[in-house]
């Protein structure tokens, strides 16, 4: 044994051994990267559980009388692949789906075109997008019959597997229905298309749609989750994860669908008949402020708005800011009077009618020229001079703070989209006698509609003047209910007394005075009216008014009603657009249509008192021929309107009602 | 010749019993999955391993040094024989004529399971009869080695078995890589494998061969998808019996004998995968460095060195195509897989090498040797 020897094989040995290390080192480390990136690798398996959607669907809007209004249900669409379709059985499929869906032949045959006309040989076709629930499970009966009926072929995939595509029924979205057509179209709003992954959901744009959009729109989507089986479906046991979906709230609203569509085609007659622009009215509840009509002559239908239907799409009760004329008179009077600066019977001097204020400016009435006439008869007789004479007992930020009081130039609070607060004269300006005179009688300031329903409530609700609200509660689908706090806010803006004060002088307005078509026997009906020159850019706009009528229709059972009418741009020759013979028929109709629809009793003793007074008028139930106005110069006018060119920033009105 | 029998305690002191410890956790883990998958195969496992104990047994008793000079010719002369029988009136199934069926009873034996016995063999008698000079054998006794393999491995590899044929050629070159081939001889082959590959490959293979070997490295076959899928759904630390859907549904194929792999990653993950490797890796290095003695005897150097290159190269292969890195070749995981010949025939290799072990030095002194055992 040489020491030579050992060494040689010492080193052959640890030479082999490395060699075999180095084999082994990289033979495992090829294995353990190969075997882990197999463990980490994403398998994509075929997933163990499936999931059954239960998508959360808008709520409705419910009328006061249990209609639904507006309501949501699911769309489906149909799909196919054309190459899973037998060549020769096509048009057996055709005439099938046909029949399916109700949809005709020729229009599905469509479907299998390009745009060109070609056949479509690949790819996916849909057939139908918007189908509702009914149509929707008939095609799917018909999907499970079609693959019995050798319709189908597989198909092969890029990686080798053959799958027969059958007729795919999916749930898209979500239809947004409106089943009356253009009933209170503008104030419901319509809605627009969501789009979420492969679905798409109506999303409020205009109205109430839009304004309780948070409320009724969708909650949370449910779902069913569990083990699967075989062909996808959901195995139901206790391991089985459900998730009730949370539908949006039905909005119930104030409104009854009786009253609100007899209004609504009235004032499309009366639209035509006055040949103005667009008439809106509403009818609120004096006490609560629940409003049980709120129409327009311009509406809409919502399933399908088209072109011309662009200049409805905003409701104009509380979007549209005008100035209002001689209806903000009696808000005037009421400041006064609540700041013990004149009683009812206090007598003015009224110039006959025309009252210089320096330079050439001057204040001047209508047609009915007075001497001299008490604070209620200004209201009644619609006096220019009187009303300002009236608002000259007051300071500048009296007569402010008190139109503010009456919810002037701030936003109604009725519930819809856009609520806007017009505008007052700042208190600098009210302390001039002009500016004031100007205001007193609804010039120089701009309102919207409900902002003087609103107002003129309070006249007929001991000075408290409610908030508006077309919305009595939503409810959920456990039949909870919820109230909105807001609209049960309610402030005293005049005193109870002053208020009865007005409440008088306004019956005496339509019993004596311009406002006479609207009474009505066995009912107590009071109220002012307005005919105002319209504004186009900011200047008056020659033979353009807009007329309203504010007021209320009381009963012996305790029934209060405020009402409210706007008639814009009555093109009619003169006198006929004015607001007794536009808006004050509009108002009568009304209140005729809540005696007939039992939202007024009148009293009976007063009813058979007023036929056998009136045997003629009964017979022909109100005519036309009652007009308390005489005509106006129409000089008068002309005059008025240059006053205005030539003093701009007196913007002297020619409200003379 | 009855000297043999006349075992006294020396030949049980040299004994390698660490090596027969080393097996024993294979074939605890190898009957347990075994038993899992199928009871009734873990039964038959059970007689494979009583007959071959007996096989380990008579093998270890049989005085190989005295009979292995007329022994060695004659099985490797019969072996050939067999093969070329195999080529001219074998039996064909599924497309590979691998099998002979013995005439009268039916069965059928496969020669080239066999081969590797006959190959070590005779590598251990020529290697025993010439030992290598100090800086490894010339070109001439190196031809002489490469026919001994060649013969057998064109054989094999006409059946076709090339996965068996390549087994050979590389334990055949590998034990005598470690015994010694001058370096020229190396450098000169490496040469001419790196050139001639490309033309093998076009010529040498047939098209499914080549499509295998295609397979395996872009389109994995079904059998090795679905041992993937087991492996990986077994994750580091596997799962239970109930949750080895891959195996217990039979989705993976010929789980207990080629791809009982697979089923460990799925059962025991890729711990238990890494734990059977490194007892394998243990059981290799083992056989190795018995191999390697300075002093041993050629015989049992070249039984250990081959017995470790057929480890190496079995549990390789067969690791390597359950994961899809070479191509599906019908070889099991050695000792380890369900299945009886290619057991038995390990057995027998371990008690050839124990007897060479044993009687290494106890022949010394028996001069009824016709091995001379001095050098």
């Amino acid at each position: 044994m040489h020491n030579n020897d050992k060494n040689y094989y010492d080193s052959q040995k640890s030479n082999k051994i490395l060699f075999l290390f180095l084999l082994f080192l990289i033979t495992f480390a090829i294995f353990a990267f190969s075997i882990l990136r197999t463990i980490y690798s994403n398998r994509y398996l075929p997933s163990h559980t499936a999931i059954i959607h239960d998508r959360s669907l808008r709520g409705s809007i419910v009328s006061q009388d249990g209609f639904s209004i507006a309501q949501s249900q699911k769309s489906y669409q149909a799909s196919i692949r054309a190459e899973s379709i037998n060549p020769q059985n096509r048009e057996l499929f055709i005439t099938l789906f046909s029949l399916y869906s109700d949809i005709p032949k020729e229009k599905v045959k469509q479907k299998f075109k390009d745009k060109y006309g070609y056949k479509i040989e690949q790819g996916n076709i849909i057939l139908s997008k918007n189908m509702d629930a009914r149509h929707a499970a008939q095609l799917k009966s018909l999907a499970h019959k079609l693959r019995k009926l050798n319709i189908l072929r597989p198909t092969k995939r890029p990686n080798g597997v053959e799958i027969v595509y059958g007729l795919d029924i999916i749930e898209n979205g979500e239809t947004r229905l409106f089943p009356f057509g253009d009933t209170i179209s503008p104030i419901l709003g319509f809605v627009g298309k969501h789009s979420e992954t492969n679905y798409i959901r109506p999303v409020g744009k205009q109205g109430l749609e839009r304004r309780y959009e948070k409320y009724i729109g969708y909650k949370s989507n449910g779902y069913i989750e569990g083990k699967r089986d075989v062909v996808g479906d959901v195995i139901h046991n206790r391991y089985t994860d459900i998730k009730p979906c949370i539908n949006g709230l039905d909005l119930h609203l104030t409104i009854p669908l009786k009253l609100q569509r007899n209004i609504e085609y009235m004032l499309d007659d009366m639209k035509k008949e006055t040949n103005s622009e667009e008439i809106i009215a509403t009818v609120m509840d004096s006490k609560s402020g629940k409003i049980i009509a709120m129409a327009s002559s311009n509406r809409f239908d919502p399933n399908s708005i088209k072109k011309q239907d662009i200049q409805s799409l905003n409701p104009k009760f509380s979007e549209y800011l005008y100035e209002p004329g001689s209806v903000l008179k009696p808000f005037t009077l009421a400041i006064a009077l609540d700041h013990k600066r004149v009683t009812p019977q206090t007598i003015f001097n009224l110039f006959n009618g025309e009252l210089d204020i320096g330079g050439r400016r001057k204040i001047t009435d209508g047609e009915h020229r007075f001497a001299a006439l008490s604070a209620s008869d200004i209201i009644v007789h619609s006096s220019n001079v009187g009303i300002s004479l009236i608002s000259w007992r007051l300071s500048g930020a009296e007569f402010k703070d008190g139109l503010l009081k009456f919810g002037l130039s701030r936003p109604s609070g009725i519930d819809l989209s856009r609520d806007l607060a017009g505008t007052i004269k700042p208190v600098s300006l009210l302390n001039h006698k002009l500016h004031r005179a100007n205001s007193s009688y609804g010039y120089g300031l701009m309102v919207s509609f409900m902002q003087l329903l609103k107002a003129y409530a309070s006249f007929n609700n001991n000075g408290i003047m409610p908030t508006p609200h077309l919305i009595d509660h939503f409810e959920d689908a456990k039949n909870n209910k919820y109230k909105l706090p807001s609209i049960a806010h309610k402030t005293q803006v005049i005193s109870a007394a002053t208020a009865n004060q007005m409440n008088r002088i306004l019956i005496d307005t339509v019993s004596k005075g311009t406002g006479i078509a609207a009474s009505t026997p066995g009912i107590v009906v009071g109220g002012k009216t307005g005919t105002a020159k319209m504004t186009t850019a900011g200047k008056y706009v020659n033979n353009k008014y807009q007329t309203s009528f504010f007021g209320f229709a009381n009963d012996d059972k305790g029934h209060r009603y405020t009402i409210g009418v706007l008639v814009i741009n009555p093109n009619r020759p003169f006198p006929y657009y004015y607001a007794s013979m536009t808006s004050v028929p509009v108002a009568k109709k009304i209140i005729d249509m809540l005696i007939v629809l039992k939202y007024l009793e009148p009293n009976q003793q007063q009813v058979q008192l007023f036929k056998q007074t009136h045997p003629a008028i009964v017979e022909e139930n109100i005519p036309q021929s009652i007009v308390e106005e005489s005509p106006a110069g129409k000089t008068s006018n002309v005059q008025n309107v240059e006053t205005v060119y030539e003093a701009p920033e007196l913007e002297e009105g020619n409200g003379s009602d | 010749m009855l000297s043999w029998l006349n075992l006294n305690e020396r030949v049980f002191k040299h004994f390698n019993y660490l090596l027969m410890i080393q097996l024993l956790p294979i074939f605890f883990l190898s009957s347990w999955l075994i038993y899992e998958i199928n009871p009734e195969l873990f039964k038959k496992q059970m007689i494979y391993y009583v007959v071959a104990f007996i096989a380990f047994l008579i093998s270890v008793v049989t005085p190989w040094r005295l009979i292995l000079w007329w022994l060695m010719p004659v099985i490797y002369g019969f072996n050939i024989l067999l093969l070329i029988a195999v080529d001219l009136f074998g039996k064909t199934i599924l497309g590979a004529q691998r099998w002979l069926e013995i005439p009268g009873i039916g069965m059928t034996i496969q020669p080239s399971e066999f081969t590797k016995v006959s190959i070590i063999m005779a590598l251990a008698y020529m290697i025993r009869k010439n030992p290598p000079p100090r800086d490894g054998y010339g070109i001439k006794m190196f031809i002489v080695f490469t026919a001994l393999i060649l013969i057998p491995f064109v054989l094999i590899a006409k059946e076709p078995d090339l996965g068996t044929a390549l087994v050979l050629l590389i334990v055949g070159f590998g034990i005598l890589f470690v015994v010694g081939i001058k370096k020229q001889i190396w450098i000169w082959l490496s040469i001419f494998i790196v050139l001639s590959a490309p033309i093998i490959y076009t010529y040498g293979l047939k098209t499914y061969q080549k499509q295998r070997i295609h397979d395996a490295i872009s389109h994995p076959s079904y059998h090795v998808k679905q041992a993937l899928i087991a492996i990986g759904s077994g994750g580091i630390v596997g799962k239970s019996k109930e949750d080895s859907t891959q195996t217990q549904m039979k989705f993976l194929p010929i789980s207990s004998s080629d791809f009982i792999f697979a089923y460990l990653g799925e059962r025991l993950g890729f711990l238990g995968m890494a734990t059977v490797i490194f007892l394998y890796i243990l059981l290799i290095l083992h056989l190795f460095y018995i191999g390697i003695q300075p002093f041993t005897d050629y015989l049992t150097k070249v039984f250990a060195i081959g017995l470790s290159w057929l480890f190496f190269v079995y549990m390789g292969v067969n690791v390597y195509m359950i994961i899809g890195l070479a191509p599906v070749v019908g070889i099991p995981l050695p000792m380890f897989s369900h299945g009886g010949t290619s057991f038995i025939i390990f057995a027998i290799l371990f008690g050839i090498l124990q007897n060479l072990i044993a009687f290494q030095s106890y022949l010394g002194y028996n001069s009824d040797a016709k091995i001379s055992m001095v050098k």
